[in-house]
């Protein structure tokens, strides 16, 4: 009698022990790529941060050649000051991924009226300082689609991992919730295009 | 009865090829073994040695990998998303400091473009290597002098980086000190895990996921050829066409 309740009581730590690590390793497995996530969301950042950073540069720049164009010169500075209201320190759930890509869309295309408008002023695009800016422009916004590209990839490990079957339970039980990923809205995928 | 596998068996390799095709319309060359290396064929054997040896000079005089690879053409692909491509797959550089560069030249579509690794970023940015391309390199393309383009380049990265001497090299291989470093590193993982444990809920059990990578490789600093150290790129650089 005794050794049957001896068995059974080792057979449900058995079972409380397969759980417990099965449940562990899962955790852990999750937290190693959540952390991947946040990285890659930091660099995300980072490259954004890189980019408004060189707006008043520009602005300056192509202001003293052209000052007459001061709509354009508007909508870039309001464009930058909306971008700079959506920081975020963690990564972002899906409705504030939404407003994040909205406005960067937004300073995107702000710049890009602003470049064209340069296309009018030839002298001032052939000064070296122009020329300069144009090269650190084109370089953010394509390390700006380097890191979302590699952001999508770890949200995409995430949350492939986070919906398998035996994890997906301890996704739930620890709330890891889904990673949003950068959408491609329609020509915005590609970096806008600063040739001339 | 025997149609049932072969057609599958069809469907599976339609399906293949059209992954192929559909994936990259240029694949990704294996890692250079030398300096330059010139699938588009516009560089004679002496000039090649000579730029060999301008490049490898480089790398034992400032420690920056700098390696140069002409292509024939890009087939239409965008010319930013190979070249990352390829500087994500070669990493050429030291690991931890990645501090490579890698030029390309695409000959027929005369488009050209200078990845830097991160860590050379704050010595060559955007605009220095965009002049780079516009004022050493386009030149000599102009007039169909390839080698000395990329003469022209290795001569003006080796100003840049200048007369600073060489940094020490990444950690080679565990030292003695090594292992009370990982101890610590340990002690500290635990107690970070530990703490976001609290947050979540959680005691306990730290776990080892984090120790991925790891593993160092030096730099290549072997006799003859060129071995890649480990080091990564972010798109800085810049392009241009001749």
């Amino acid at each position: 009698m005794k050794g049957i309740l001896l068995g059974c009581g080792l057979v449900v730590l058995a079972v409380i022990l397969f759980f417990g690590l099965a449940i562990a390793s899962g955790y852990n497995r999750l937290v190693g790529l959540e952390e991947a996530v946040k990285s890659a969301w930091g660099q995300v950042e980072n490259v954004y941060q890189r980019r408004a950073d060189l707006v008043p540069n520009l602005v300056e720049t192509v202001k003293g050649a052209a000052a007459f164009e001061k709509d354009t010169f508007t909508a870039v500075t309001e464009a930058r000051a909306r971008v700079g209201q959506v920081n975020f320190q963690n990564v972002p759930d899906p409705a504030q991924m939404q407003r994040f890509q909205a406005a960067q869309d937004g300073l995107s295309s702000a710049l890009s009226r602003l470049l064209v408008v340069v296309e009018r002023y030839p002298e001032l695009k052939a000064t070296q300082a122009f020329r300069d800016l144009q090269a650190q422009l084109e370089g953010t916004e394509n390390r700006i689609a380097v890191e979302r590209r590699r952001f999508n990839e770890t949200a995409q490990a995430f949350n492939t991992a986070r919906r398998r079957f035996p994890t997906v339970i301890v996704a739930s039980l620890f709330g890891f919730s889904e990673k949003p990923y950068f959408q491609a809205a329609p020509g915005s995928e590609k970096a806008p295009q600063v040739k001339f | 009865m025997a149609r049932g596998p072969r057609l599958r068996i069809l469907v599976a390799a339609a399906c293949a090829a059209a992954a192929a095709s559909a994936a990259w319309a240029l694949e990704v060359p294996p890692t250079p073994k030398e300096y330059l290396t010139d699938y588009a064929g516009v560089i004679g054997r002496q000039q090649e040695a000579a730029i060999d040896e301008r490049l490898a000079g480089l790398e034992r005089s400032t420690g920056h990998q700098v390696i140069a690879v002409f292509f024939p053409s890009l087939d239409g692909e965008p010319i930013e998303d190979f070249t990352i491509r390829c500087a994500e797959r070669w990493k050429v550089g030291r690991k931890g400091l990645d501090d490579g560069a890698i030029f390309f030249a695409f000959v027929r579509d005369r488009r050209m473009r200078l990845e830097v690794g991160y860590g050379l970023e704050d010595k060559v940015p955007d605009a220095i290597a965009g002049r780079l391309l516009d004022e050493d390199v386009r030149p000599a393309f102009a007039v169909g002098d390839f080698a000395g383009g990329v003469l022209a380049l290795a001569g003006a990265l080796q100003r840049i980086f200048g007369g600073e001497a060489p940094p020490p090299p990444a950690s080679h291989g565990p030292s003695s000190g090594g292992i009370p470093i990982v101890v610590a590193l340990v002690i500290l993982v635990l107690l970070l895990r530990v703490m976001r444990g609290e947050r979540r809920r959680w005691g306990g059990f730290g776990g080892w996921g984090g120790f991925a990578g790891g593993g160092f490789s030096g730099g290549g600093f072997s006799g003859g050829g060129f071995s890649a150290g480990g080091g990564s790129f972010g798109g800085g650089g810049a392009s241009g066409g001749w």
